[in-house]
């Protein structure tokens, strides 16, 4: 009696042990098995591009930068094109505080845009750190691509990165470049960032077939790099890589408006988007619709000013492209009640009428054609080659003219012959064709007039969002505080203004 | 072989007691040794089953069996056993209360053991002293019961757990102590266990007393004994009582009129034009907190069977809580079915199962924090504080709950905030969670000879957890959702855990002084979680308002599933060797190695050792003489424990392929090992007066080391979580106290009185890489930093208000540069801490400490004739909170959202009007609102937690209607505290937001589901 209940007792033991204890995580793949599959380098390059999505980002932790993108935040409302809307003064009370320059390092809009461009510096040198040519399956030209695209990838988020917050650390693994905790100078940002797309562009392809349309190519590296010689003011250098841009066939699409309302998608003007579809399991569409959506439909954020209305001129048809306004018809077919938005318009780009509303499918522009011709426009006027820069300005002008109610007298083609008054047309023009792009509060620094364009108003109204940039912009502001977090995390050097 | 034994005497019977054939009928009586009549005591005559118990006046009458001895043995629980020779004439029996309390048994791990040969720390709480307090759950049912034990009920939410922590904090991950229920090792869901149902709780506290649990034990162990039945007694027991919930600490608000004032006060302050030029008398003035809290009805019923046999004793007994939360919508339910048996079907076998079944459903809201983690739900409290008063309840349109302030009501709706309404949160954004619960076991134990006993016990919790939760159209919403906006979440987690448990004990008396008592045991335990869950979208309107609609098979649209499975297993082989000379020289010594499947091959074994000494001085002979104490013993202990309180896959990296991408998950790091916290403890247990005073003292060190920490890394390396690391230590030190006086008086007065002390100092040691950590909720933070203890507030200090345009340009640094250019009179004024001439980030430091220095309690019985009288009182002394809260509606929010009328009553509006609380402001350029000493208050309070008053009909009356007892009772909980604190309620533990991040949040008030002051009527019968 006694043996058996130990004999049981000890066998009993010995087959409960040891190899009961080897468990491993269920249901998800671990670095055991992971990038053995050439589908695993295609879900890991698209990690890469989900940073440069509007989509919902996961969960809502707002304070820590999450929910949605926050580059509008710079881009349109800190400029002077919008106001931040939404359910009431206090909503989004960060948002506010960036676009009444009371902007301290804990707002996390400063957080959010730093988070998400390094995360996708970081998805990028996953990528970059597997050797794919040893994998069955995995064809040897696919492999160079997906290597062009992460490394134009990499240059795409330090780019952004460097426009926002100056120079970053600089995460190059191939270089030994890990330490997280040293702010490279921005000039070592801005070299890091063409030899990057030099390599692109070299992998990549002029375009590809439809289900793999919105990936890098060899256009968007060129067009990339020029945008980073436009933002260093080298005039020269921009106009050749612009060259190269204009070699790949690029043009204008007929239509202004079917660059943002879904029938202009794949098209020539297109140089690189963001790509939405609507519909898919797991959600791949853009958030958009909810956030600027009008009240009732979405959250109301990102009102367009009065100001930036009465800059469009009489029979611009690009206006009604851009805002939603009195007399106008919703995408549901209701008549749009200027009354619920403090300044009476909402934003109309890349909006739609998608159900849900967090799941709109239009893609967004990072970069088209006009804006390469507006750059090209602009440089060719500070090497004061005028009528080059005239016509390039003109094939702008000159389409929107096209889609005006009476071509005949709208938009006449700009005949200014004097640099400074060339420049200041080339101004007017992005900011009409490209509002509600992410470009306006970059373009005012850069033509250093931010200090007098968003300066403390008298006739501020924070209640309809007029004028009101609250203590108004200073020089300090022409990059963003480095986030408190990581300040704190990392002992990253702050920006000067920002202590 | 051993029955054959047993037949022995029988035949010697058969043979001598032949001549006493004729039978005869034994009477008595029995009594204690007051001589008052004992009820229910087993009288058997001997070596037969054949027996009775005593009546209500202790008398009994048995026949005798002829053949067999006409001894009787006398035996009750509590009293010493007697064996009574039967001679003819009745028999008068007096019987002797078990010796004082260091003669109880008390249960330690895997066994019992005779308290005065006890070396380790432990606590006992009877279990009338957990039912007493009217919780409905054992966590907070044992706040203040026990030295060292720090308990806080952290919201006053229906069905929420309460945190215990034993002896401090010890990680930076989990600290919850580990409860064992009857032998099954229980990770969740306490709620499901009534206070009623307990027999006894025993605290493991030091590590001689928790090492037998190994790598779980740092944070102590908690083990539950639930009532069994007993010998001789069948009681029926019905308990109920009825409570009455009313919200306390709710803070007053400005009215409507108040906050136009400050708001035009703020425009003009920032040299604005514009103005609120709303008439406030045409406004509503609403009481959000009014609207939103209610009287809270919580019900309990119980109804018990207990009794049994010499040989087979049994427990059978249900229970049922309805509770309503004092905020509408939320509600917790608890059916709870419990059953026991233990029967010894041999001489040598004995054999026994526990069960409980329960079922739980809570309606809850979010109420702690603001909702902004993932996954939290909006918090109703911080809704109803922000919204003001001048918004209506229901819109006078369309006769809805408000959304956004009515446009048509004011001439710029926007100065009104765009808070949620609290009540239609409340109302359709509530969640209901249900779990369906077996917890039990079954066990087989074996004495196969004398001095042995062999136990085995398949112990399983198995659980279902279910969600459902419907997201639809809120009416008069600002949001209009179209059918594939809304949608239908569930999920169902089925979890088990399974504890395999095999002891040996070996216990024997050498020459009557020599006491050993050894015990070998192994243990498997195996847990597993399955989660599966599924959404669908695509819901029409009708099924806004129709329950029965909202089900995923009504949804027409996308629909997604997800599932997936955890988990981890320890194996476990431990032993414990226990000497005792004379009662006199106490040693004791255990051992645990545990394999734990959370870590890599090379790190899955730990061993636990300890080892402890007593001495019972009372029973050295120079002590005879010395009459002060009657008892007196001093104990040490040292040892190791671990904690695998981690997630199940440390050492692994996980890649995630959600939203259709592949990205690192969460790094793993293969060379993770145990979390060790070394242990001392030295300790006196005491009595004096003849047992009338009774003390136990301890002083206790736990270092911890290799603490896991995952912290917040940089967003800079991407969003990957970060491996867990073997980085930190910290150490935890300080008194347990516990003091006991106890008196009857011969005018039929009785005092109980128990006072526990709990004094705790906590301090990080190091961290990895010595790296400060910040962690921020809300506007509160808080540093992780060595040298100081966890939850230490960070921020800015200020100095002050700008009294004037003077004090500002005078507030220079030494070389005359302005300290805060931006600021205006009514401005905060910051301090240059390290004095570097700048106020920047630099200037920040620690401003406060979450963590309680010390804590205390007082329990006080008093007992006279019928009547008893309990007052128990706790507190808390030594911590500040920061109240995170505050930051909003006492600063002047911006937003437009509301204001505590403190704020208006203490605000700078003029040279002088304040120097602690600054101007109105929309713009706020000097950022006033910071994170700055501002916000932190001293957290101590002191809190009668429970007074109670009842009365017990006196036996004759009972006699009459049938009953052994019968009591009814009043009681108030919290019928008052004692605080400098402004906020909801001083005690608080994390937040919310905070949820992930283990204890580190304590001490932040983001808002509350606040505490209510309960009132109950109760009776309890026994018959």
């Amino acid at each position: 009696m006694k043996k058996l209940f130990y004999i049981i007792t000890a066998a009993m033991l010995i087959t409960a042990c040891s190899k009961k204890l080897d468990l491993q995580p269920q249901g998800v793949l671990t670095e055991e098995n992971v990038f053995k599959q050439p589908g695993d380098f295609t879900l890991a390059v698209d990690a890469a591009y989900e940073p440069l999505t509007n989509r919902f980002r996961g969960n809502w932790e707002w304070d820590n930068g999450a929910s949605i993108p926050r580059d509008f935040v710079v881009g349109d409302l800190m400029s002077d094109d919008a106001v931040k809307g939404g359910g009431g003064l206090g909503d989004q009370e960060d948002m506010r505080r960036m676009e009444t320059f009371t902007i301290f390092p804990t707002n996390n809009n400063v957080l959010g845009i730093w988070r998400y461009n390094f995360k996708g510096v970081n998805a990028a040198n996953i990528v970059l750190a597997q050797d794919g040519s040893s994998i069955p399956g995995l064809d040897a030209n696919v492999w160079k691509r997906m290597k062009g695209e992460m490394l134009f990838l990499r240059a795409f988020y330090y780019f952004r990165l460097v426009q926002n917050y100056g120079g970053v650390p600089l995460l190059i693994p191939e270089k030994n470049m890990t330490d997280n905790t040293v702010r490279a100078t921005a000039e070592q940002v801005y070299t890091q960032i063409r030899e990057d797309l030099d390599n692109a562009a070299a992998m990549l392809e002029p375009s590809y077939d439809a289900a793999n349309y919105q990936r890098a190519t060899k256009g968007a590296a060129y067009a990339l790099k020029a945008k980073t010689f436009l933002y260093q003011e080298q005039w020269q250098s921009c106009l050749d890589e612009i060259t190269k841009v204009e070699a790949l066939g690029y043009d204008l699409l007929p239509k202004f408006a079917d660059n943002f309302n879904g029938a202009g998608e794949q098209g020539a003007e297109k140089i690189f988007v963001a790509r939405h579809d609507p519909g898919q399991t797991p959600q791949k569409g853009s958030i958009f619709n909810a956030v600027f959506g009008r009240q009732g439909y979405g959250w109301n954020f990102n009102l367009p000013t009065d100001n930036l209305v009465a800059e469009f001129e009489t029979g611009d048809p690009r206006l009604s492209a851009t805002v939603f306004k009195s007399g106008d018809t919703w995408f549901d077919g209701t008549a749009y009640n200027p009354a619920n938005s403090i300044t009476g318009f909402n934003a109309r780009k890349f909006l739609s009428n998608s159900s849900p509303s967090d799941d709109g499918g239009i893609d967004f522009i990072y970069i088209r054609f006009a804006d390469v011709l507006l750059w090209k426009a602009e440089c060719l006027t500070q090497l004061n080659k005028l009528p080059e820069a005239r016509a390039a300005l003109e094939r702008v002008r000159a389409r929107a003219r096209s889609n005006a109610a009476n071509p005949a007298t709208a938009l006449p083609a700009v005949t200014a012959n004097v640099q400074a008054d060339l420049l200041a047309a080339i101004r007017h023009e992005r900011r009409v064709e490209l509002a509600f792009e992410w470009h306006r509060y970059y373009d005012l620094v850069r033509w250093k007039i931010a200090q007098t364009v968003l300066a403390q108003k008298p006739d501020a109204d924070p209640l309809t969002g007029h004028n009101d940039y609250g203590t108004g912009y200073k020089p300090a502001n022409a990059i963003l505080p480095i986030p408190q977090r990581e300040v704190d995390l990392i002992g990253l050097q702050q920006n000067l203004g920002y202590q | 072989m051993k029955r054959l034994l047993q037949l022995l005497p029988a035949f010697a019977c058969v043979l001598y007691c032949l001549p006493a054939l004729a039978q005869q009928t034994v009477t008595g009586r029995i009594t204690d040794d007051k001589n008052a009549p004992l009820q229910g005591v087993n009288v058997v005559q001997q070596n037969t089953t054949n027996g009775t118990s005593t009546a209500s006046d202790g008398s009994f009458s048995l026949l005798l069996l002829s053949g067999s001895p006409s001894n009787l043995e006398i035996s009750m629980v509590g009293f010493t056993k007697q064996t009574v020779p039967y001679q003819g004439s009745a028999l008068s029996i007096t019987l002797v209360p078990s010796s004082g309390s260091l003669e109880e048994v008390v249960v330690v791990g895997y066994g019992t053991q005779r308290k005065s040969t006890l070396t380790g720390a432990v606590s006992s709480v009877k279990g009338t002293e957990l039912a007493k307090t009217q919780a409905i759950d054992i966590g907070t049912a044992l706040q203040g019961q026990a030295a060292g034990v720090n308990v806080t009920s952290p919201t006053g939410a229906p069905g929420t757990n309460a945190v215990v922590r034993i002896r401090g904090i010890g990680s930076l991950n989990n600290n919850e102590p580990l409860y064992v229920i009857d032998g099954i090792q229980v990770n969740s869901g306490l709620t499901t266990i009534s206070p009623n149902d307990i027999e006894s709780l025993e605290i493991l506290k030091d590590a001689s007393a928790a090492a037998i649990y190994g790598a779980r034990a740092s944070n102590g162990v908690i083990l539950v004994t639930t009532k069994s039945g007993k010998a001789g007694k069948n009681t029926i027991t019905v308990d109920a009582s009825l409570g009455l919930a009313n919200a306390m600490g709710l803070p007053k608000m400005v009215s409507t009129s108040q906050f136009i004032e400050l708001q035009n006060e703020a425009f003009a302050n920032d040299g604005s034009t514009n103005r609120n030029n709303d008439n406030a008398a045409n406004l509503p003035n609403t009481d959000w907190l009014d609207v939103l809290f209610r009287q809270a009805i919580t019900q309990r019923y119980s109804l018990a069977f207990a009794g049994g046999t010499d040989k087979t004793r049994y427990f059978i007994s249900g229970n049922y809580v309805n509770q309503d939360g004092t905020i509408e919508y939320s509600n917790f339910k608890r059916y709870g079915l419990r059953s026991n048996v233990t029967s010894d079907v041999k001489s040598w076998l004995r054999i026994g199962e526990n069960l409980n079944f329960t079922y739980e459903s809570n309606q809850y809201i979010g109420a702690s924090g603001d909702g902004g983690r993932p996954g939290a739900l909006p918090g109703v409290v911080r809704y109803a504080l922000i919204r003001p008063n001048a918004i209506p309840v229901y819109d006078p349109a369309t006769g809805l709950l408000t959304d956004l302030p009515p446009a048509g009501l004011y001439q710029n709706s926007n100065l009104y905030g765009d808070g949620k309404n609290p009540l239609a949160i409340a109302q359709y954004r509530n969640r209901t969670a249900d779990r369906y619960r077996i917890l039990g076991n079954v066990f087989a134990e074996i004495r196969p000879i004398k001095d042995i006993r062999l136990r085995t016990s398949l112990g399983v919790d198995f659980n279902i957890l279910e969600q459902q939760a419907y997201n639809g159209q809120i009416p008069g919403d600002r949001t209009i959702m179209n059918p594939n906006d809304k949608g239908v979440d569930k999920y169902r987690h089925r979890q088990s855990a399974l504890t395999w448990t095999n002891t040996a004990n070996y216990n024997h008396v050498f020459n009557g002084v020599h006491d050993i008592s050894v015990l070998a045991g192994t243990e498997y335990v195996k847990e597993i979680t399955d989660y599966l869950s599924g959404f669908r979208s695509g819901f029409d309107t009708r099924t806004d308002d129709n329950p029965s609609l909202q089900f995923l098979d009504y949804g027409t649209g996308t629909q997604g599933v997800g599932g997936t499975k955890q988990e981890s297993a320890l194996m476990s082989y431990f032993g414990r060797i226990g000497y005792a000379y004379d009662n006199r020289y106490l040693l004791s010594a255990t051992l645990r190695a545990d394999q734990s499947s959370r870590f890599s091959k090379a790190n899955r074994t730990g061993y636990f050792p300890s080892a402890s000494v007593g001495w019972n001085i009372m029973r050295e002979s120079f002590m005879k003489d010395i009459g002060m104490f009657s008892e007196l013993k001093l104990r040490g202990s040292w040892g190791k424990l671990g904690n695998q309180q981690i997630g199940n896959y440390p050492f692994a990296t996980i890649y995630s392929t959600n939203n259709g991408v592949l990205t690192v998950a969460t790094q793993g790091n293969p060379d993770v090992k145990w979390e060790e916290t070394e242990q001392t403890d030295i300790g006196l247990d005491g009595a004096m007066m003849s047992g009338r005073i009774r003390f136990s003292i301890d002083w206790y060190k736990r270092n911890s080391s290799d603490i896991l920490i995952q912290l917040p890394v940089s967003y800079t390396n991407g969003d990957a979580a970060p491996p867990y690391v073997n980085g930190a230590a910290m150490t935890n030190k300080g008194w347990d106290i516990s003091v006991n006086y106890n008196k009857q008086t011969q005018s039929g007065f009785s005092w109980d009185l128990t006072a526990n002390v709990t004094t705790l100092s906590n301090k990080v040691t190091s961290l990895y890489k010595t790296k400060d950590q910040l962690i921020s909720a809300g506007n509160g933070q808080i540093l992780l930093k060595p040298g100081e203890a966890i939850g230490s507030f960070y921020g800015y200090t200020t100095a002050g208000i700008f009294q004037n345009a003077a004090e500002v340009t005078n507030y220079v640094n030494k070389d005359g540069d302005l300290y805060q250019p931006v600021a205006k009179p009514g401005d905060v004024r910051f301090a240059d801490i390290n004095g570097d001439g700048v106020i920047d980030d630099k200037d920040r430091g620690i401003i406060g400490h979450g963590l309680p220095e010390l804590l205390y309690s007082l329990n006080a019985t008093v007992r006279y004739k019928q009547f008893d009288l309990t007052l128990f009182f706790n507190g808390v002394t030594g911590n500040d909170i920061y109240n995170e809260v505050d930051n909003i509606i006492n600063s002047f929010d911006s937003r437009g959202f509301n204001t505590k009328l403190d704020f208006y009553d203490t605000r700078w509006h003029g040279d002088g009007t304040s120097t602690t609380t600054p101007r109105a402001t929309f713009l706020d350029g000097n950022n006033n609102r910071r994170t700055s000493d501002r916000y932190v208050e001293d957290g101590s309070y002191l809190r009668l937690r429970n007074a109670m008053i009842g009365y017990n009909l006196s036996s004759k009356m009972m006699g009459r209607a049938g009953f052994t007892q019968a009591r009814i009772y009043a009681s108030v909980q919290n019928l008052f505290t004692i605080t400098g604190y402004k906020g909801f309620d001083p005690e608080l533990y994390t937040n919310d937001n905070l949820a992930n991040y283990g204890d580190l949040g304590v001490g932040i008030d983001m808002g509350t589901y606040p505490p209510s002051r309960t009132i109950t009527f109760g009776v309890q019968l026994s018959f």
